[in-house]
């Protein structure tokens, strides 16, 4: 991001004698007035009067400001006082922003050139942060007002009929085929012992009928999606195979059922599958066949050679070894030793924990990165790791086994052109 | 050790709890040392371990992280990515040779002026034992 031609305008408010009491503001002003991007530093009585207001809003207007650092009361207090005062003076409102040299300065100290050190080190750090900033842009968004109710147990219940009650469209989503939940299978209640049932049925009849309240039965929330007010859930129907609207919950049906499911299992294929380098596969397997579990050992040999798992060998061994591919793959994902995508001929890590950090890992990532995206396809490829445990060494970048410690944008240069990259 | 050093601690106050809590401290007058430099954050798990780490390279003598007491995040559970965090942070400093009560993590209610601006000159009193940063001699003069 680029803060060139920022025109910063830095406004301090005296508050009456709130601030300027323990608070040099004149020094604040001149100190300010020598930074970068500064084009204008003022003080005022109260900035946030009329008056004040309208001094930010001619210099936006006469000066060309863009970006306004106002020092005065907490945000908490007077921050959209000032944001719709830049707002109407033709600036976007975001790009304004208020330091606190008053709660949290004035008020608490008495020292007042300590206090005054202080002051300029918020003014200074606003003006660094105003000069980042960017026009944000307000958005509206419909909301749609309904509500979900996961479970309809007694809980469940109650929460949907006083949504529902209070005009909202409520969906009850329940797992059984029936609402209830425990409380149906209890006789008494604690510790008034009232009949658990006359508590519960009227309440089930009640969310049954509700014109508001939509009742999903034997029915499974699989996936949430969304944000506040616009919400996309997935909910299961699970089948029924009957007309719901003529049950009557005899449950004859079930045992006149004639269907009896089986589980169904894939069948193994019949023949080998295409895979690359047939024979080659085929050597692997019969090398390792004496040891008891081979699969690791031949995954091994194959990550070695194609530098990654391809997916057709992977299948071919499920069928040799007659191991479900599940089961390979779990163990190809597991190990850190095996890779499922292709990787450059030269794999480059590059440690970004915090003690690489200190030492610019991050120069280092941007270098490799900016390196290898001018370098021949398939040489290269980089990942950034979150420690690898030798941060005595850092900034540590790993070239496939071989480690570098110390590292520097020029040593990345270096051993990057004698693998090749340009 | 001077007896004229004065700390620098840069603190971070989340802009639910602790900031206020630095505001009410502010209305109610309560006196706290000025060598502290707030910076708001939305919350304190928000506050990276390299934030902190650069903070005391670059030379403050100490930093101060301010977040809702645990169950009150306005993020539900901000504030316990930012405890777990402080674990790490402080493995870190002890690697960097840095005395990790140079760091704290404290939780500052709205409530709270009072107790933010003890805080403070605990935090304070503590650095002032311990003496400047290593670094500080990097620090940027004004």
């Amino acid at each position: 991001m680029s803060d060139e031609g920022v025109k910063v305008g830095v406004y301090v408010c005296e508050c009456g004698i709130n601030i300027s009491a323990t608070v040099d503001v004149e020094k604040v002003v001149e100190y300010v007035k020598s930074l970068p991007n500064v084009k204008i530093a003022r003080h005022y009585k109260y900035m946030c009067s009329d008056p004040g207001q309208q001094l930010i809003k001619n210099d936006i207007k006469e000066l060309n400001i863009d970006k306004v650092v106002v020092a005065s009361c907490s945000p908490r207090m007077h921050e959209n006082t000032f944001r719709n005062a830049v707002e109407e003076a033709g600036l976007n409102p975001y790009c304004f922003e208020m330091t606190n040299i008053r709660e949290q300065c004035s008020w608490v100290h008495k020292d007042r050139e300590k206090a005054t050190a202080k002051a300029i080190d918020f003014v200074s750090a606003a003006v660094a942060r105003a000069s980042l900033l960017e026009p944000l842009e307000k958005r509206k968004i419909n909301v749609t007002p309904t509500a979900l109710v996961i479970g309809a147990g007694i809980a469940g219940i109650q929460a949907a009929l006083d949504i529902a009650d209070s005009g909202y469209k409520t969906y009850l989503v329940e797992r059984t085929p029936s609402v209830g939940g425990r409380m149906a299978q209890l006789d008494k209640t604690f510790p008034t012992l009232d009949c658990s049932a006359c508590i519960l049925t009227p309440k089930m009849v009640d969310v049954a009928r509700h014109s508001n309240i939509e009742l999903l039965t034997y029915s499974e929330v699989t996936d949430i999606d969304g944000y506040v007010g616009n919400f996309k859930v997935k909910v299961k129907m699970k089948a029924r195979s009957i007309d719901v609207s003529k049950c009557t919950g005899c449950a004859v049906c079930i045992e006149n059922c004639p269907v009896t499911l089986q589980p169904q299992i894939p069948k193994k294929p019949e023949k080998a599958p295409a895979v690359r380098d047939k024979g080659y596969i085929d050597e692997l397997i019969a090398k390792h066949s004496h040891h008891p579990a081979p699969l690791v050992q031949i995954m091994l040999d194959v990550n070695k050679k194609y530098r990654y798992l391809p997916r057709d060998v992977l299948e071919y061994l499920s069928f040799k070894l007659d191991i479900p591919f599940s089961t390979i793959y779990r163990a190809a994902t597991f190990y850190k030793a095996f890779n499922i995508e292709l990787r450059g001929k030269y794999h480059i890590r590059v440690c970004m924990g915090t003690g690489c950090h200190v030492r610019g890992a991050r120069n280092i990532a941007d270098m490799v990165r900016d390196k290898i995206a001018g370098a021949k396809e398939g040489l290269f490829s980089l990942e950034t790791v979150n420690c690898l445990g030798t941060c005595a060494l850092g900034p540590i970048m790993i070239v496939n086994e071989e480690v570098h410690g110390n590292m520097s944008v020029d040593k990345v240069d270096d051993i990057l052109s004698s693998l090749g990259g340009e | 050790m001077s007896d004229d050093f004065e700390p620098l601690i840069v603190t971070f106050c989340c802009n639910w709890c602790s900031y206020a809590g630095a505001d009410l401290a502010g209305t109610s007058r309560v006196q706290y040392p000025p060598n502290i430099r707030i910076i708001r954050v939305m919350c304190s798990g928000m506050v990276h371990p390299n934030l902190v780490i650069d903070a005391l390279m670059k030379g403050a003598d100490g930093v101060l992280i301010c977040g809702c007491h645990p169950g009150d995040c306005h993020y539900l559970e901000g504030n316990l990515t930012a405890e777990k965090r402080a674990e790490a942070i402080r493995l870190m400093l002890e690697d960097l040779g840095i005395e990790t009560e140079r760091f704290r993590l404290e939780w500052v209610s709205a409530s709270e002026g009072q107790r933010f601006g003890k805080v403070v000159k605990d935090m304070v009193e503590q650095i002032k034992t311990l003496g400047p940063s290593p670094y500080r001699t990097q620090r940027m003069t004004q």
